[in-house]
């Protein structure tokens, strides 16, 4: 099977004309598959910190979205333990005429703007909800934590 | 292995009569002719009610996923995809693209409708069956020679330098890089494999070299054998150094001396060699080259700022053209969530409004908590609609 076009004038653009703040590389021996890294948009709780995703183009993409999941742990309503994301996008909003950097930008304003009104992490969602300054603060703290740029990444 | 390369000429012999015209170089490509689902040229375009245009074949996929507009989102049913206006297809047909057989050695460029003619009629480099009868293997076109009796050219022949057993057709590219193969060094006449030849050109003891001071002005040449012992004795390359400091002592005097030709006017005006004032001269001098040192620079920097901003403008200009598209489905898609909305409220104080007639009788307070639920619904549906845009407005920056 070999690579469609369009995969490969993507992953092009992303390589020649990169997103600022992102970051992705296929794998050599999968080019389907992409380690991403975001970084945490300023002035939100998640600033500072570089989050590591992996993103993956199934066989029917662009029919069908991008799997994309957190690797890094993330305090965030809308993000799971397992790292998985409500993004409407992602699910039934997408369209084959988004692409892989189109995504990865919404993944990026969804940490400037979480909502807890759309919740995937219940118990996230919850305690934003009743007090979001607290909230907040550990969701820096974690970033602090398991976000750090650099050598002890988390996995 | 022979089965394998057999199986492949054919399949290449289907791409030729098929060619994938995704896959094609494009001399020039106009964004606007660009699908928004394959990202490249469209192929069979179609166009839309809502104004887009893709390939029919990438819209028809998408639509069997999602009855929506890939690009604004409106609802879209096979029956509203339409022909494409006859100049566009025009336009797609005669995109000049070329020859896939590039990589082989076509150098052939033609409108796209036209290169499955050309891949099956005249490609020097498209595969054909081998003219042998009895043969079921292809050629390249170029390798058939009507002119001379049909014969199998896939017959072995081994290679003289290696060896090896090599397909006729073959063996004269194989030659040219062969490893074994053996050349003589036109310098010193001994005989190396082309594998070697590379590293004895640069030390070959006859090859004929130049002396390393010839650009201060060495007029010796020889054979290299003979470079260290001329070296050894060469004036120029002993006077090298300081021919270097010479030059910098020289071109320091030149400048020293521009200014003191200024000097004589003076003391014929004044009579006397002021020594403040020849300080004065000498360093107005200094200033003067300096001065002309950073206009230089500036004027390279000028330029250099000149082509920056050129560059950025073309980009913009690009920007410009797909926000404005972009902003377009995004008009599109505000329309509709705003009717949605529209429609939504309506209804929504049709029936409160009911509600509250009938409840009116038994208490007010019950009418109240209504309109209160009302407007809380409708600040959900508001940040829903923004969320869309910004989902959106993503699309824009791209
Ligand atoms: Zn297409
Ligand atoms: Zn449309
Ligand atoms: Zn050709
Ligand atoms: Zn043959
Ligand atoms: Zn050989
Ligand atoms: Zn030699
Ligand atoms: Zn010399």
């Amino acid at each position: 099977m070999s690579l469609p076009k369009r995969i490969i004038k993507e992953t092009e653009r992303l390589v020649s004309d990169p997103v600022p703040g992102i970051n992705a590389v296929p794998h050599e021996e999968n080019l389907r598959y992409f380690d991403v890294t975001v970084d945490g948009p300023s002035q939100s709780p998640y600033e500072g910190g570089v989050f590591k995703l992996e993103l993956f183009l199934p066989e029917e993409y662009p029919m069908v979205a991008p799997k994309v999941r957190f690797l890094t742990k993330i305090y965030h309503p809308n993000i799971d333990k397992l790292g998985r994301i409500c993004l409407d996008v992602l699910k039934t909003n997408w369209s084959p005429a988004l692409q892989i950097r189109t995504i990865l930008l919404s993944v990026q304003a969804l940490l400037g703007a979480p909502n807890p009104d759309d919740p995937l992490a219940n118990d996230v969602a919850q305690r934003w909800k009743e007090d979001e300054r607290a909230a907040i603060a550990t969701a820096k703290e974690w970033t602090q934590t398991y976000a750090k740029p650099e050598p002890e990444a988390e996995t | 292995m022979d089965e394998q390369q057999h199986n492949s000429a054919s399949e290449q012999a289907v791409s030729e009569r098929d060619p994938d015209l995704r896959a094609l170089k494009y001399v020039m490509l106009d964004d606007n002719l660009i699908c928004p689902i394959c990202r490249c040229a469209l192929v069979d375009p179609c166009y839309t009610k809502c104004g887009h245009t893709f390939c029919t074949l990438c819209l028809f996929k998408a639509l069997s996923q999602t009855p929506k507009c890939p690009v604004d989102r409106s609802s879209l049913s096979d029956a509203d995809v339409l022909p494409p206006p006859k100049i566009l297809s025009n336009m797609v047909n005669e995109l000049l693209v070329h020859c896939s057989n590039e990589d082989k050695g076509c150098k052939r460029t033609c409108q796209r409708s036209l290169l499955r003619h050309h891949l099956l009629e005249s490609c020097e480099y498209t595969p054909v069956p081998c003219p042998s009868a009895t043969c079921d293997q292809f050629v390249e076109r170029r390798y058939i020679d009507s002119e001379k009796p049909a014969r199998c050219l896939h017959e072995l022949i081994a290679c003289r330098a290696c060896d090896v057993k090599i397909p006729e057709i073959e063996i004269a590219t194989h030659e040219l890089v062969c490893s074994q193969r053996t050349l003589k060094c036109p310098d010193c006449a001994v005989v190396f494999t082309m594998a070697d030849i590379v590293s004895h050109t640069s030390e070959c003891a006859m090859a004929r070299v130049p002396c390393n001071a010839n650009n201060i002005g060495c007029k010796w040449v020889g054979i290299r054998a003979k470079l260290k012992n001329h070296e050894s004795e060469c004036t120029f390359i002993a006077l090298a150094p300081v021919i270097e400091k010479q030059e910098d002592r020289i071109a320091r005097l030149e400048l020293e001396n521009k200014s003191l030709r200024i000097q004589p006017s003076l003391t014929t005006t004044s009579g006397m060699v002021d020594s403040d004032a020849f300080h004065i001269f000498t360093e107005h001098e200094r200033f003067r080259s300096e001065l002309e040192k950073v206009s230089e620079q500036l004027g390279e920097l000028e330029i250099r700022h000149g082509v920056l901003i050129m560059n950025q403008n073309v980009r913009l200009k690009e920007e410009v053209q797909s926000m404005r598209n972009a902003m377009h489905g995004i008009r599109h898609q505000m329309h509709f969530l705003l009717m949605e909305h529209r429609n939504w409220a309506l209804q929504n104080l049709n029936s409160s409004m009911i509600t509250s007639a009938a409840a009116s009788l038994s208490s007010q307070t019950a009418s109240s908590s209504n309109n209160a639920q009302f407007s809380g619904e409708t600040s959900s549906i508001g940040r829903g609609t923004r969320r869309e845009n910004e989902s959106f407005r993503q699309d824009v920056r791209l």
